[in-house]
């Protein structure tokens, strides 16, 4: 009787110890783990894999070492992301708290991942699809007077029934679509596609010049995968200068 | 003294005398790995007046060499007393190594000398800096008969005299009458204006200031704060806010605890810090200009509050000065009543403005508060009156519940993406601000709030998280909630310096009135063009008569200051 009083009492000193002032309701996180990252703090919301994602829907298959440069201006260096092509997003994952963050992307003015030796993928924030449009994560593909980028996305296309990888029934699978455009200096947009047409199309004035540079440096492919060595040419030989 | 021998022999042996080139080498890499501190030479310090009244404004302009990549913009300027104690403090921003600023002096400063300092914020990553610092002699307004004054003894100026070939200050007559407009020219040699980086003049009535007029002293500085392994951003039009976490009384501090900072602004502003052991917290504030109101509020792992303490200046002066007194003889105190008397008139008919940031701007390089785009935003005022926040939450607040229980009140809030409600309480917002305690909240009706922002997931800024979002924004004036929050750290804080002209003595206050006395003890403070040539400057003086110091400062491009002074005699 004695020791049941004895515990009562402690544990009614406890609780009076431990609530007193305090907020245990509280979650801030794992206080263990976290730290102080610098100037900025990346913004955003927690991603699960566990709702509405699947690992298709990312551009890139693996966590990447990477960097974020956000819209005041920070740097934000040695951080696992990857991007999500399906949603458009940037998913981060944070080494110490272990935890995934989809970065807010009005946050976002670029960010690159590193995909292999000497191999960085840049994207940045565009408005590809013109004013008043979303704004999409284009991978820069050449920069200089003019800038050609390729938009990633992920696409979730019907297809009759099929089992995938574990054996199960589905009808729909996820591919790939790339498609090219330019940035000009005043940020309009010009959708870009593979062939001789439209790469003389971009100066009708100049066809005759960009034939004869293009037969000097014996360019014959114009396949698309060559559009950026193409605009690099042409920028080189100043065309996009006016 | 044989085995001495033995050993220092056996040092020079081979593996001995490898460690010897591999201690020196380390040391040289450590010297070398150390970043380059400012010193004393980084920042010039230019004032209009050598002397002022509690009260006054003093104005100043700086030249500054700093690397700005390197050690940031921002550069701290302070007053401090001879204890080295920080009695006010501006920050101003550096622009191509030129910044200029004003210090208020507070109204209620005692009669004595005070040190003004500059430095950069960075300087604290070195062992040791040290700066030019000036002397400023403060008259309290309301003293009189003061017969003595307490000046700092056995201190050597730095000096560089300039000959009067290269610059020359030329004051055009030698004779004037108060009220007289005063002209005088400044002439820069070519070699001089190749040789001087930043040249200022300044126009003021002279007390006998038994300090040597326009001396520099190159002084020590010690960081307000020294926590070992503590390591300075530059400040890049930012400041550091800094302070110490403490337990309540006959409390231990925790291993870890959180310490967060708000602002609340027309964007709320946050930010935290992880403390150690010791307590210690920095933020850098970037782009907040004026004055600040911030929250600051510090919570434990295990959800127990504690206190915060910020220091005032990142550095002080290092070294304590011996103080001697200095008696005045029976002119000067004449003189200097005099000066007390008119300033006490000057006050009577409107006098100097002492200038306050009073205002707040800061730049919201986001468009969004940290917690991002809200689920829902409500504003009670749209729907019927509503008694206390449950019924509000219930009635308005979609995934949101307010609950009693066991005479408390508990909040939790949905998972929309996962389609729960979180095990965890939310971060609740007042105004931007913290707060932990849900009862204060049941006592909110629809009229004492303005909208309220719901966000129903789980929110992730830097390396902490939140299991959803309430943020409450109460209507105009409303701050009677703030009663009781006994362990939130309310500050009003200096932030970066909003630039104003230092025109306020080009203007009398008299001026378009014959009837009110002129009452300018300061007259002119303008920054020269370095160019060779003759430069006229002139300006009317005020209504009192005594001696008129006119001044050009200036420092040459090997960071030596020089002053050349010619004192003419208002009668």
């Amino acid at each position: 009787m004695n020791r049941q009083k004895l515990l009562m009492i402690l544990v009614v000193v406890f609780n009076a110890i431990t609530s007193a002032g305090q907020m245990e309701d509280f979650y801030w996180g794992d206080p263990a783990n976290m730290g102080n990252p610098g100037p900025g703090k990346l913004m955003g919301a927690n991603f699960s894999f566990l709702v509405g994602t699947s690992n298709n829907h990312f551009y890139h298959k693996d966590w990447n070492d990477g960097t974020i440069l956000t819209v005041d201006n920070v740097l934000h260096e040695n951080i696992r992301l990857r991007y999500d092509g399906f949603h458009d997003e940037l998913i981060a994952f944070n080494v110490r708290t272990n935890g995934l963050v989809k970065v807010d992307k009005n946050t976002v003015v670029e960010f690159t991942a590193i995909t292999g030796p000497g191999k960085v993928e840049k994207f940045r924030k565009l408005n590809i699809a013109g004013p008043g449009g979303k704004q999409l994560f284009a991978e820069v593909l050449y920069e200089g007077d003019i800038i050609l980028v390729r938009s990633n996305r992920i696409e979730e296309y019907k297809t009759s029934l099929y089992k995938d990888q574990l054996g199960k029934l589905k009808n729909t699978m996820f591919l790939l679509n790339q498609q090219y455009y330019l940035v000009h200096p005043d940020m309009t947009i010009q959708r870009m596609h593979a062939g001789r047409k439209p790469i003389l199309s971009l100066f009708p004035d100049k066809k005759k010049e960009i034939r004869r540079l293009l037969r000097m440096e014996e360019v014959y492919s114009y396949r698309i995968e060559n559009l950026p060595s193409i605009i690099r040419l042409l920028d080189e030989n100043d065309f996009f200068r006016k | 003294m044989i085995v001495d021998r033995m050993k220092i022999r056996l040092a020079m042996t081979g593996l001995g005398r490898y460690c010897i080139i591999l201690w020196i080498t380390g040391m040289l890499l450590v010297a070398l790995s150390r970043p380059v501190i400012a010193d004393s030479e980084n920042s010039v310090l230019f004032t209009d007046r050598t002397w002022a009244l509690s009260g006054d404004t003093i104005w100043f302009r700086v030249s500054w060499t700093g690397d700005s990549n390197m050690m940031g913009n921002v550069l701290h300027v302070q007053l401090e007393n001879m204890e080295n104690e920080v009695v006010t403090g501006v920050m101003v921003t550096i622009d191509h190594g030129r910044g200029s600023g004003y210090i208020p002096v507070p109204d209620s400063l005692a009669t004595g000398a005070y040190w003004l300092r500059g430095y950069s914020g960075f300087m604290r990553n070195g062992d040791s800096a040290t700066t030019l610092s000036r002397l400023i002699t403060v008259f309290h307004r309301f003293d009189r008969d003061i017969t003595s004054l307490q000046v700092p003894d056995q201190i050597l100026p730095v000096k560089t005299s300039v000959p009067e070939g290269l610059v020359n200050l030329h004051i055009l007559r030698s004779a004037w009458t108060p009220g007289d407009t005063v002209s005088f020219s400044v002439n820069l040699s070519e070699d001089a204006s190749r040789s001087v980086r930043e040249l200022t003049v300044s126009a003021f009535l002279d007390v006998p200031v038994p300090l040597d007029l326009a001396s520099h002293y190159v002084t020590g500085l010690t960081p307000a704060l020294n926590f070992e392994g503590v390591s300075f951003p530059p400040e890049k039009n930012g400041f550091l806010i800094e302070g110490v976490v403490k337990p309540r009384q006959g409390e231990t501090l925790p291993e870890r605890s959180l310490v967060m900072l708000s602002i609340s602004d027309s964007i709320p502003y946050f930010d935290y810090y992880v403390t150690d052991s010791r307590g210690y917290f920095q933020f850098m504030l970037s782009s907040a200009f004026g004055t600040a109101e911030i929250f600051v509020r510090a919570v434990a792992a295990n959800g127990q509050e504690l206190f915060t303490d910020l220091t005032e200046g990142l550095m002080t002066g290092a070294d304590k000065m011996p103080i001697q007194e200095r008696l005045l003889n029976p002119d000067e105190m004449t003189s200097l009543n005099n000066m007390l008397e008119s300033a006490w008139f000057e006050r009577i008919f409107g006098g100097e403005v002492a200038w306050k940031d009073r205002e707040f701007r800061m730049v919201h390089p986001f468009d969004q508060a940290f917690y991002g785009e809200p689920y829902q935003r409500v504003y009670p005022s749209e729907f019927f009156d509503l008694p206390d926040f449950m019924e509000i939450s219930r009635e308005l607040l979609p995934g949101v519940r307010f609950r009693q229980r066991d005479n408390h009140f508990v909040i939790h809030m949905l998972n929309l993406d996962e389609r729960y409600y979180f095990e965890n309480g939310p971060l609740r917002l007042i105004n931007g601000i913290p707060v932990f305690d849900n009862d204060l909240l049941y006592g909110f009706n629809s009229t004492d709030i303005h909208y309220i922002d719901i966000i129903l997931q789980e929110r992730v800024f830097g390396d902490i998280s939140f299991k959803g979002i309430l943020a409450i924004y109460m209507n105009d004036g409303n701050e009677k909630w703030l009663q009781g929050q006994n362990n939130l750290g309310r500050y009003r804080i200096p932030c970066l310096q909003i630039p104003k002209a230092a025109g306020i003595y080009k203007t009398a206050l008299s001026q378009g009135s014959d009837q009110l006395p002129d009452f300018r003890r300061v007259f002119l403070f303008e920054s020269v063009n370095t160019t060779a040539g003759n430069k006229m400057f002139s300006f009317p003086s005020s209504d009192l008569k005594g001696t008129m110091v006119v001044r050009l400062e200036g420092v040459t491009n090997s960071n030596e200051p020089f002053e050349i002074i010619r004192k003419i005699e208002m009668k």
